[in-house]
């Protein structure tokens, strides 16, 4: 189950990793390497995950290390990455590396740069380039940078649980038998008042259940 | 016809609302097409270069880019273009009001809605309504009525 998001610093620091608490909350300050079990919450569902801090001295070791077999697991386990960067090359080769390893479907990747001013196209799919820091001509155009749009990114994201949200399917047949019951004992009943509460209630409880 | 399809879709290209008014008239498949709007769409500075493009012999793109979400409109080529502009930001308008702020995320878990407000703003690729007060009434009995 793809459950887990990958944070990659640059370098740890609170002057580095204050966005980490804004994003995903208090105590994460990208101390530790694991924070188990943080609940993404949102308006619609929630969602549990890992949040995995890492860091690099030097990229290409890293993305060396990352691409091997020994990370394999960890690799299909990942819902997104988030890397920290200043600046990306011409012609950079890390963000390739790093996407061809990954089955980048149903997985989010951000390339976060602490430059003043980025494009988010500088990268192709299925990478985004998100501005570290909000700016004014952001807030100008409601387009969000920063934390703000690390968030959205999550939001949007077609996390595992979701797919939770859906009911089972209602068993037609159990459904049909109950309502035929009901209307034998609706027929049996004298009291119209008591025989109307009955069916309003027992239309609630089908109304739930489809 | 006016608006041949009205296609709101996000930066990563994953489509949120998609309405055909017309046939496919291109040879390619639904979701190549939907995919060259995408790769033609997103590599323009949206800052910088103009809303409209020509998409094929037949069709031109009108969009705009609001946060995440690019709305787009294919309509015809000898079609005014401005108007077509506001007929998107009149519907983002919309949306906003009836949603409160909308987000991407109120457009995903609710498209049902969403499909509500562009049906009731545009009809067999005309445009119906343009009172945005009178569309939020309307649109606000239609939910009561869920």
């Amino acid at each position: 189950m793809r459950d887990k998001v990958l944070v990659v610093l640059e370098e740890r620091g609170a002057q580095n990793t204050r966005w980490l608490t804004d994003v995903f909350g208090d105590g994460i300050t990208g101390e530790t390497p694991i924070y188990s079990d943080l609940t993404w919450t949102t308006k619609y569902y929630s969602e549990t995950f890992d949040l995995y801090v890492d860091e690099y001295d030097d990229l290409d070791e890293w993305i060396e290390e990352f691409t091997s077999d020994d990370c394999a697991v960890l690799r299909d386990a990942l819902a997104g990455v988030i890397l920290v960067r200043t600046g990306i090359a011409t012609g950079d080769h890390h963000s390739q590396r790093i996407a061809n390893s990954l089955s980048t479907d149903d997985m989010f990747l951000v390339w976060l740069d602490k430059r003043e001013s980025v494009d988010d196209r500088e990268l192709p799919l299925p990478w985004e380039v998100v501005q570290l820091e909000e700016t004014a001509r952001d807030r100008e155009l409601n387009e969000k940078s920063g934390a703000a749009r690390l968030k959205e990114i999550l939001d949007v994201h077609t996390w595992p649980g979701t797919d939770r949200l859906e009911q089972e399917p209602a068993d037609m047949d159990e459904l049909i038998t109950l309502m035929r019951e009901a209307r034998l004992r609706c027929q049996d009943m004298s009291d119209d008042e008591e025989s109307q509460r009955y069916a309003m209630s027992l239309a609630e409880q089908i109304a739930k259940r489809i | 016809m006016s608006i041949r399809f009205i296609l709101c879709f996000n930066k990563q290209g994953v489509v949120r609302l998609i309405r055909w008014y017309v046939g496919n008239e291109s040879s390619g498949d639904t979701q190549d097409v939907i995919a060259q709007i995408y790769r033609l769409i997103s590599s323009k500075d949206h800052k910088r270069h103009s809303n409209f493009v020509e998409f094929s012999e037949t069709t031109k793109l009108v969009y705009k880019r609001y946060a995440g979400l690019y709305f787009v409109m294919g309509v015809d080529l000898r079609d005014d273009d401005p108007i077509y502009l506001s007929h998107i930001h009149l519907f983002v308008e919309v949306l906003d009001s009836f949603f409160g702020n909308v987000c991407e995320l109120d457009i995903v878990f609710n498209f049902y809605k969403a499909y509500m407000v562009m049906d009731e703003m545009f009809l067999g690729g005309e445009i119906q309504e343009v009172s945005k007060d009178v569309l939020i009434e309307r649109l606000g009995t239609l939910d009561r009525l869920e």
